[in-house]
């Protein structure tokens, strides 16, 4: 999980099915939160890039305005290949949450604007175009 | 002006939405039972999200900045003219092409599309009254038309509209304000402490011999308001996406 918003918590629930099930977590975050499951490991920005090499999946959140520098930190290069399961909640304002198609939270994908509000608000890193 | 040509408006509510509220469709029915409703802005082709693209919230309100993306005319009719058929609200189309031609196109299809009721065009930023003429010129059909003009324009605008206008609506203002970076954004302003400017915008056109419709409500007591000072209905603003509206109303 690597989260460069101050709502890491909102990461937490996949990390606890995850666990449930037999997995492994660890967290990179600018903003740590006050609780965390003590299974859950805590990464220093120093092992993100390594972990990232090794995870099965990676989820995540930004602000739509980092989302360049969220890429860089995760996928190791320009290039994201598109087998790997990279998620990430794009963390943008939502003004009419879907009712008027007001598009301030569009977001640009291989398949055109898509708004957040109403198509996301978590897209696969691989779709985006940054 | 010239009233003669002029196609009477009818207004069968005294509410509506305010363009760029409510989407394309009114089958989502937000507005109360009876309320007429406003398209959001529709341009002749197609147009993208704003690369600068924001809300960013003041005291009183909230700027929105989107670059009013929509799919084009031919997409949302298509899209959509079922949807307006169907609907029992009266519909206004909000067009905002600033191309003669194409905006003639636009209001020859209307004239054939069951439930569009009226056309309202979106007069640009700094319209002169040429330009303006050229426009509703342009936007002159068979069906009413309604200027609608932002507070923040030349009002005296509104004087020199052509006779055939059936009617004005009066929105919002754009403002600046600036991101947590320093960045300028500029857009349309929403939200309740606006109105106080938009009463003031109201009061100084009476005398239209054309009903005046004031945009930019956001509460019961501003839309009782604009109503016994002299608007002939109300365009709801943010209001609609409290979803609450119904029983407000």
């Amino acid at each position: 999980m690597v989260s460069t918003t101050d709502h890491p918590l909102r990461l937490l629930p996949e990390a606890g099915t995850l666990l449930a099930n037999g997995g492994e977590a660890a967290l990179f975050s600018y903003s740590l939160p006050g609780e965390i499951f003590p299974e859950i490991e805590l990464l220093t920005r120093d092992e993100l890039a390594d972990a990232c090499s090794w995870a099965d999946c990676i989820i995540g959140d930004t602000p739509i305005d980092h989302l360049a520098v969220w890429k860089s930190m995760v996928s190791l290069g320009d290039h994201v290949d598109p087998k790997r399961d990279i998620q990430v909640l794009v963390d943008t304002p939502m003004a009419c949450h879907g009712t008027a198609e007001c598009s301030v939270c569009a977001v640009k994908t291989r398949h055109g604007w898509k708004n957040a509000c109403s198509d996301g608000p978590v897209f696969q890193l691989a779709e985006l175009e940054i | 002006m010239d009233s003669s040509d002029r196609v009477d408006l009818e207004l069968p509510s005294k509410w509506m939405n305010q363009a760029g509220t409510l989407g394309f469709s009114p089958r989502a029915r937000l507005l109360p039972v009876g309320s007429m409703f406003v398209t959001n802005p529709i341009s002749a082709r197609s147009r993208v999200a704003s690369a600068d693209r924001a809300m960013l919230t003041f005291p009183g309100g909230f700027l929105l900045h989107t670059g009013l993306p929509n799919p084009g005319w031919k997409s949302i009719r298509r899209s959509y003219s079922s949807h307006w058929e169907q609907s029992d609200s009266p519909v206004w189309v909000h067009v905002i092409s600033q191309d003669p031609d194409e905006l003639e196109s636009i209001v020859r299809d209307c004239e054939e599309l069951e439930g569009v009721s009226a056309l309202e065009l979106g007069l640009p930023p700094a319209c002169s009254v040429d330009w303006m003429r050229q426009l509703t010129q342009a936007a002159r059909g068979e069906k009413p038309l309604v200027a609608h003009i932002s507070l923040g324009e030349d009002l005296r605008l509104v004087r020199s509209l052509p006779g055939f206008a059936s009617a004005v609506t009066l929105g919002t203002p754009r403002g600046t304000l600036t991101t947590s970076t320093g960045r300028l954004v500029h857009g349309r302003l929403h939200g309740p402490g606006l109105f106080p400017q938009m009463l003031d915008g109201l009061l100084s056109l009476r005398g239209l011999d054309i009903p005046v419709i004031l945009g930019g409500v956001c509460t019961m007591d501003d839309a009782n308001s604009a109503l016994k000072h002299g608007a002939a209905a109300v365009q709801i603003d943010m209001l609609c996406w409290s979803g609450d509206l119904s029983v407000q109303v």
